[in-house]
């Protein structure tokens, strides 16, 4: 398929669980909130950390900014001045959709349309002033509605792949980069038995990957720093898990390269030596000594690879085949 | 038909009008407007729920018409680039097609697969009060609007259901499939199942929904210039598995931005060396280059006489009278008449660059009269053409407007007119100007088909 196209499928399925994850962060800590175990810039501090937004919004709002959950919020919301809000994520995935509407189904078409359409309504921004739990759920909901439909209404070829791709590396350097915000906590945890402060930590990091639920069905253990990062590392069966995510990418990128193919082959390569890195980690011994380091290099690993995927088949240098292919030959 | 429409209850057919505007904002069925701000908002072309009928034998003959304009066009084309006999036997005069901005000398003695140039042609047509169809201006470039002729009929379908069974419409959803079978019947060298791609400006260009639109009716890709590479005088294509042959490209760029080794220098979204592949007849480019000789409005006066001596037939279809302010004399009557005229800039489309004399400020004539003195060959005037009407939904009843039609033409080894067309219609009470950019809407365009009887079998 044509690289730019094979591109714009990549970022499409990026900026949607962008938009995806970040509804679902708002969501959970807006929660978390009501709890009123936290002190607020304690709550709201992880959320720019992880849109990579800390040190633009202390820059534009001040250090007592970050104690403003409102103001946080807001920003990373409908602020279309950076590109890790939901308004900007959702404009970057439609207009990779528009751009390749030709390669996308109608359907699919029609779903993000439609959820951008009602992100520009007044009654929506009612609904964020009035109603914001219901807000960000609904975001949510359509993000996987859009994905059902995707799944359900394209060809599994190429684009199908690259899309693929893209979701899962989004995912996976998704899960690390919200574990690693609690990297303190999980050290912490490790000295010194779970308290009602960590265990709200705990679920808030579950439900920000939809893994509450299946975290208890899969681990009948206590909720610990251990466990809950473990199964967001290691568990194979939950989709958002690292291992998951990483384990798709590889189905994804083995549909798209031909055997022996001498494209891709650094992208494969990475995308080994990734998923061996996440299953053999001994994740109780990390904790002790360097956890920290462990999932900052997994959110490194993975944004390495993005930038070899581009190189390797969005960017490549192409050139024609020497004269004597099947193809001249048969010209002559 | 009509009847039928207008015995819904008007509170019903707001409610389907906006439900057939929901429809098009929903399928992204728009255009971006530039004007307006930096990041271009989109907008829905305006669209009328009555639809535009025309009687089958009125139909048959404006096909007829149609068809023996493009061949005759075609020819003129081909000679223009070859032998040039229109020009040594007078027909025209050389000044007035090597003047032309739309030929290019660099296309002199290429000889395109099958010889086809137009492969899709926009004929701009009028009625007079008369009810005789009218050539007003032809678009033998990139000719754009089609995507909207089956949006809109898409949309009918579903706004009236019922009333579109009764009917006998000529359908319209084969377009996309016949002009992928044109494009490919004329790859180079005869190639089976060839590589057909559309060249788009890419996704800021105001017909974006179209260049899209197409490819998925076509199925086939939608590519940017840079997508596009010459190598040994082939054009190739980047993909994830490394470069591929292009056969045929359904261009959708100006001529001008195609190869900036050969035409604009600073044109990024051409193709560099494409024209050498062209010359050498390793790809076929859709519509051929330089056709904008054909379409100037300084040439569309001598169609007629150019169809006389290429085809040795008389024209089937009128067109309007034409001055051309590059005739001293014929500039002299236009410059004491620009009250009641309408004058055009040659080279310009979409309704700009336009004076319209009986609607326009003594000032607005004064300096159209300046600028015709200082370039009088970039300017045509044609007497005002009481444009015919068409009932048109006005908000709370339905109204004449004026209307214009814009039928396409397809040729590959043979010619193929699209029943219909995009009808354009001037949405404001007592407007002339029908172009998007300016007030104007569409209407869905309907060509009764007299050969059934029955509803059943129309639909077949």
């Amino acid at each position: 398929m044509i690289s730019r196209v094979a591109e714009n499928c990549y970022w499409l399925m990026r900026y949607v669980e962008r938009c995806d994850t970040m509804a679902r962060l708002l969501r959970v800590h807006a929660g978390m909130m009501l709890d009123n175990v936290l002190p607020e810039d304690r709550t709201w501090l992880p959320l720019l950390i992880v849109a990579g937004e800390e040190p633009a919004f202390e820059e534009r709002f001040g250090a007592e900014g970050v104690g403003d959950g409102e103001l946080v919020q807001k920003y990373l919301t409908w602020d279309d001045s950076h590109s890790a809000s939901i308004f900007s994520s959702l404009r970057s995935a439609r207009e990779n959709a528009r751009t390749i509407r030709e390669t996308i189904s109608l359907e699919m078409w029609n779903t993000l349309n439609s959820l951008w359409l009602w992100l520009g309504e007044d009654e929506t921004r009612e609904m964020f002033d009035s109603e914001r739990e219901m807000f960000y759920h609904e975001v949510n909901d359509r993000c996987h509605l859009f994905r059902g439909v995707w799944h359900n209404t394209v060809l599994h070829e190429e684009p199908f792949h690259f899309m693929r791709l893209g979701l899962n590396l989004e995912r996976a350097g998704m899960t690390a980069r919200i574990l690693d915000l609690h990297h303190h906590a999980l050290s912490e945890a490790s000295q010194a038995p779970t308290e009602a402060v960590d265990a709200v930590e705990w679920i808030a990091i579950l439900r920000t990957r939809y893994a509450y639920e299946p975290f208890f069905k899969k681990r009948r253990s206590a909720l610990g720093g251990r466990g809950v990062a473990e199964f967001l590392l290691q568990e194979e069966s939950f989709p958002s898990s690292v291992a998951y995510a990483v384990a798709r990418a590889q189905q994804a990128l083995e549909r798209i390269r031909p055997e022996g193919s001498v494209i891709g082959l650094r992208s494969a390569e990475l995308l080994n030596v990734l998923r061996s890195t996440v299953l053999n980690l001994d994740v109780g011994r990390a904790i002790d000594s360097n956890i920290h380091g462990v999932l900052t290099h997994i959110v490194e690993h993975t944004a390495e690879l993005s930038q070899v995927i581009s190189e390797e088949y969005f960017h490549a240098a192409v050139s024609a085949p020497a004269v004597g292919s099947a193809r001249s030959v048969s010209d002559a | 038909m009509l009847e039928r429409i207008d015995s819904l209850p008007r509170e019903e057919f707001r409610r389907r009008k906006e439900l057939a505007e929901e429809t098009f904002l929903r399928h992204g069925v728009t255009f971006a407007v530039y004007s307006d701000e930096q990041s271009g908002v989109e907008r829905v072309f305006p669209f009328d729920l009555i639809p535009r009928i025309i009687a089958a034998d009125d139909w048959r003959l404006l096909e007829a018409g149609l068809r023996q304009r493009i061949e005759a066009l075609e020819a003129f084309l081909g000679d223009v680039y070859g032998p040039g006999r229109c020009m040594s036997e007078d027909i025209i005069p050389r000044e007035i097609v090597e003047g032309s901005s739309g030929y290019l000398a660099e296309v002199r003695g290429i000889e395109p697969p099958g010889g086809v140039r137009v492969h899709v042609a926009g004929i701009d047509i009028i009625q007079d009060p008369a009810g005789s169809f009218l050539v007003l201006e032809d678009n033998l470039r990139t000719p754009s609007g089609v995507s909207y002729v089956l949006e809109n009929r898409a949309v009918m379908k579903r706004t009236f259901p019922r009333i579109f069974e009764e009917a006998h419409v000529r359908p319209v959803d084969d377009y996309g499939l016949r002009l992928a079978e044109a494009l490919s019947e004329l790859a180079p060298n005869g190639r089976d199942a060839p590589r057909v791609v559309i060249l788009t400006p890419g996704p800021l260009n105001s017909a974006y929904f179209e260049h899209s639109f197409l490819a998925r009716r076509m199925g086939c890709e939608l590519v940017e210039g840079r997508d596009l590479f010459v190598a040994n005088d082939k054009v190739w294509v980047k993909t994830t598995a490394g470069a591929q042959p292009v056969d045929v490209i359904y261009k959708r760029i100006d001529d001008a931005f195609i190869d900036p080794e050969v035409f604009r220098k600073d044109s990024i979204l051409g193709v560099p060396g494409l024209m050498a592949a062209y010359a050498k007849g390793n790809v076929t480019l859709a519509n051929g280059v330089g056709n904008g000789v054909a379409d100037d409005k300084a040439v569309y006066p001598y169609v007629p006489d150019l169809i006389r001596f290429f085809l040795d037939e008389e024209p089937l279809l009128g067109q309007v009278e034409t001055f051309i302010c590059a005739r001293p004399k014929e500039c002299e009557y236009v410059l004491a008449n620009l009250g009641s005229l309408v004058v055009k800039t040659v080279d310009e489309a979409g309704g700009y660059g336009m004076l319209i004399g009986p609607q326009a400020s003594k000032q607005e004539i004064e300096d159209f009269g300046s600028r015709i003195r200082a370039n009088p060959r970039s300017y045509i005037a044609q007497p005002r053409i009481e444009l015919s009407t068409a009932p048109t939904w006005t908000g709370d009843a339905a109204a004449p407007r004026r209307v214009d039609l814009r039928p396409y033409i397809v040729s590959g080894r043979s010619r193929w007119v699209l029943p219909g067309g995009l009808s354009r219609v001037a949405l404001r009470e007592g407007s002339y100007v029908v172009n998007s950019s300016q007030g104007g809407g569409s209407k869905d365009t309907w060509v009764l088909d007299d050969s059934v009887d029955s509803p059943a079998e129309a639909k077949r």
